[in-house]
């Protein structure tokens, strides 16, 4: 087992999975509150699984609209404020997946590799930032491209969208392995330099993201379908607890498909050197 | 002549329970010019004043020249409609000549005013005479616009398609101007109609049909319709033909080819909602009913004997009921409308509440659990729609306002639609099923093939039921109070008995009107040992508190246990548990954070 948390992927995955976490608590906290005050003697609470009831949903767009507006004002600026911390941690992942062995000899606590994502932690934030545009070109893009094969088959339309975001996604994880890479957080380096990487292997590249990525989907599915059975049952302590672990399951297995991923990006940058 | 056509129209009209008289009926002789997109028509109409004072002019309703410029009203009051006849899909319906009783009426006589046209009468009609009008028209057809136009494909939807006289009704003429929120009325008339058409068309219409001639350019249609306040066709070459029949109506489907292989679906919620109107209100009175798969610019559309309903693209036929709550809609209208004529344009709530009602109460009876329509697998019922569309507002306008009062459509829609769909579901809880019902059915008997008012629906209701709802009505159809009550606190002290040994409890249960509507309420609290106990409140106090004895323990109170009051803004307060339900809602917490987990995991 100690060996098995000593796989730097491993933990990877372990550590993004926290992370998200985190982020979905301090996100959803002011709806947790509201929800707790509102629903705590409430004939609703027996409409909340296994999803929430469309009863409970107009009964806040009649009734608190402009409070749901005000929570999530607050949660967005719960997660801006979260942002900086979430992104420097990300960074410090990103090192310990390029790590050269496992565990890496030079760097052999989490202190280390947080040091190493300090100095690149600006270069993380530029990305993230990057990411908005590069998000909505890919799904615009995407969108003009599955209007067009939507035509030969409808389930291709959703398809060429996902496809395109995840060439986006792809992109800003090159541009950050970069910045890892050369220690130098800047985003117009990392733009420039991984320039002649992607040229050179586009297939790869294309084809390795979407097999991880499907991969990774597959098995979510697969979860989700588990999921879905488990909360087919009336509410219990059992089936909300599987339900629970179930769903952990699901984040944990995407997290495993990204931290995958960057190690794929990382190992095909490597190769253009 | 219109004598003997009314007096056999009355006789058959009396035998098989329609109209028995007719002030009008029309001849109408149409050509349809698919190359310039146009009908060249003419048209007789005999008809008799039937108010009690003489009329000076006769008014006819011109509703394609809402669609003549931007200028019109209409256009002023719809913006994507002005942008549509601003880029040239235009309609326009000109009268090229006009006879009263065979003589010539020169410009001088008649008055033209954006979807009205007056002609002076020099002498006037007394009541009970009649006149013969004589008309050429030419018609202008638009691509798919407002509830009618032709379409992508070839196919036409005609309706409002010819100078129709305005209505009268309980003896004053309603002229109203076409505005973007109103829509029709007119009075039961007598229709004959010859329409020629490219002879490869498939044709449906009000009334029944009959191929006179059929060359290989030109095929010769007969429509009649008796009692009917209005004719309309579909006709076109893209549309493929199912017949069908139930309770002795011919039903004609016209559907798209490319959705011919929804017959079956569309075919079932048909027949069942023509047989669940004709049981639950009278039954359907005309020999045919006919079925269009068209998008007229709205997603539905009534018509006598007729409806028009947008079926929609592939991916809707995976949205269960998305069409099929449509086609209960407008078919619930041939009896709320189409004969039950209440006046659509200074009271649209009477037919447009009414048959969303009818729409909720059949789509309920018939998918039991099921919902309406689903988003990504999340199932919505309709009646949870209606409720977002007509709370969200608060109650903004009364129902019973006149189409052109309200000040948009969205307002319009929520208040004649949902709203009114919800205040009847009200009135229905107030009274109970049996008077309701019983109401419902009076009123739809005594008033068809007539023109009632709100007062009419009112008074008939309230007779039958006994009870006197005039609170009611002041709250609800011409105010606008707001609902909703909330159990505010449940208390229980346990007795102590100085002899025997069985446990005894009292419970309290504190209540509150949070808004100024005021409806009876039945305050019920459930039990330990599984029984409950029930009480009436009236409702009014802002405040209230009961007492009961009971020998177990109270597992929750409740005010209107059922959610029965689809008008009370609130469902979450309605119900009071003893205990409170932390593990729930820590899994709720849980699945919350999951949500955004997910979404958050996805941008590594």
């Amino acid at each position: 087992m100690r060996k098995f948390l000593k796989s730097k992927l491993l933990a990877a995955t372990l550590l993004s999975a926290l992370l998200e976490i985190v982020g979905g608590l301090l996100v959803m906290a002011p709806f947790l509150i509201f929800f707790r005050i509102h629903l705590e003697h409430s004939g609703s609470a027996f409409k909340l699984w296994p999803v929430i009831s469309p009863d409970v949903i107009v009964d806040l767009l009649i009734n608190d609209l402009q409070a749901l507006i005000i929570y999530l004002l607050a949660a967005t600026v719960i997660y801006i404020a979260y942002f900086p911390l979430k992104t420097l941690l990300t960074a410090g992942i990103y090192a310990m997946i390029m790590s050269k062995t496992d565990p890496d000899p030079e760097i052999r606590s989490m202190s280390d590799y947080l040091s190493q994502a300090v100095c690149i932690w600006p270069g993380f934030i530029k990305a993230a930032l990057f990411g908005v545009p590069v998000y909505i070109v890919s799904l615009f893009v995407g969108i003009i491209f599955g209007g067009i094969l939507g035509h030969i088959g409808s389930f291709l339309r959703p398809a060429v969208i996902l496809i395109f975001l995840l060439m986006g996604s792809t992109y800003l994880q090159i541009l950050k392995i970069r910045m890892i890479t050369s220690g130098n957080p800047s985003l117009r380096n990392s733009i420039k330099e991984t320039r002649s990487h992607i040229a050179s292997a586009p297939g790869r590249i294309i084809l390795g993201n979407i097999s991880v990525t499907a991969a990774g989907l597959a098995a979510a599915f697969v979860l989700w379908l588990i999921l879905k059975w488990v909360r087919d049952f009336d509410w219990n302590l059992l089936s909300a607890s599987c339900s629970l672990v179930l769903q952990q399951v699901i984040v944990l297995v995407v997290c495993l498909a990204q931290v995958l991923r960057i190690n794929y990006n990382h190992s095909i940058l490597k190769k253009g050197e | 002549m219109i004598s003997a056509i009314l007096a056999a129209a009355g006789l058959a009209g009396m035998a098989i329970g329609l109209s028995p008289d007719l002030p009008v009926s029309y001849r109408i002789d149409a050509t349809l010019d698919t190359i310039n997109q146009k009908i060249y028509g003419s048209e007789e109409i005999e008809f008799i004043n039937p108010t009690s004072k003489a009329i000076e002019k006769i008014c006819f309703h011109l509703y394609a020249n809402a669609f003549s410029d931007t200028t019109s009203v209409f256009c002023s009051e719809n913006k994507q409609v002005k942008k549509d006849v601003a880029s040239g899909n235009i309609s326009r319906l000109d009268i090229t000549e006009i006879m009263l009783d065979d003589r010539y009426v020169d410009s001088s006589g008649v008055t033209v005013n954006g979807t009205l046209m007056n002609i002076d009468l020099a002498s006037g009609l007394q009541p009970n005479l009649e006149i013969n009008i004589k008309l050429k028209f030419e018609l202008t057809i638009p691509r798919a616009i407002v509830r009618f136009g032709r379409d992508g494909h070839g196919n036409y939807l005609l309706s409002h398609w010819y100078p129709i006289l305005c209505g009268y009704q309980k003896g004053h003429l309603v002229d109203g101007e076409y505005h973007a929120n109103s829509e029709f009325f007119s009075n039961f008339g007598f229709y004959d109609v010859t329409l020629k058409l490219p002879s490869n068309f498939i044709t449906g219409t009000t009334g029944t049909l009959n191929l006179l001639e059929n060359s290989d350019s030109l095929a010769v249609w007969n429509a009649t319709a008796d009692s009917v306040i209005d004719f309309a066709f579909a006709c076109g070459r893209n549309f493929e033909r199912f017949q069908a029949d139930t309770l002795g109506i011919g039903i004609t489907y016209l559907l798209s080819r490319e959705k011919s292989d929804l017959f079956a679906r569309i075919d079932n919620i048909t027949k069942y909602t023509l047989g669940y109107c004709s049981e639950d209100l009278f039954l359907y009175p005309y020999q045919n009913f006919t079925v269009v798969d068209f998008s007229p610019g709205s997603a539905g559309l009534e018509l006598p004997g007729l409806i028009a309903v947008g079926i929609g693209g592939p991916e809707s036929h995976r949205t269960p009921s998305s069409f099929e709550s449509l086609i209960v809609h407008e078919t619930a209208h041939q009896w709320f409308y189409a004969t039950i004529a209440t006046n659509e344009y200074d009271e649209p709530w009477l037919d447009e509440g009414t048959s969303s009602y009818y729409t909720e109460r059949i789509m309920r009876s018939r998918s039991d659990t099921h919902p309406d329509f689903s988003i990504f697998g999340y199932g919505i019922r309709l009646d949870d729609i209606s409720r977002i569309f007509a709370l969200v507002r608060h109650a903004s306008y009364p129902i019973d306002l006149a189409s052109y009062e309200y000040p948009n459509w969205f307002e319009y829609e929520a208040a004649t639609y949902a709203r009114s769909s919800m205040v009847l579901q009200c009135l229905q809880c107030s009274l109970g099923d049996t008077a309701f019902s019983r109401g419902i059915k009076a009123y739809a008997e005594k008033y068809r093939f007539r023109h009632p008012d709100t007062g009419d629906f009112e008074d008939e209701i309230e007779s039958s039921s006994g009870r006197d709802l005039t609170e009611f009505y002041s709250q609800f159809v011409s105010g606008t109070s707001r609902v909703d009550y909330a159990v505010t606190d449940l208390r229980s002290a346990e007795i102590r008995k100085e002899t025997g040994s069985d446990r005894a409890f009292k419970i309290t249960v504190g209540l509150r009107r949070e808004q100024d509507g005021i409806l009876r309420q039945i305050v019920t609290v459930r039990l330990e040992d599984g029984s409950k106990i029930d009480t009436t409140w009236d409702g009014r106090s802002r405040v209230a508190e009961f007492q009961f004895d009971a020998v177990s323990m109270p597992v929750y109170a409740a005010i209107d246990e059922y959610y029965s009051y689809p008008l009370d803004e609130m469902k979450a307060n309605d119900r009071l548990y003893y205990q409170t339900h932390s593990s729930r809602l820590i899994s709720f917490d849980w699945d919350s954070v999951f949500f955004i987990e997910f979404i958050l995991s996805l941008f590594l």
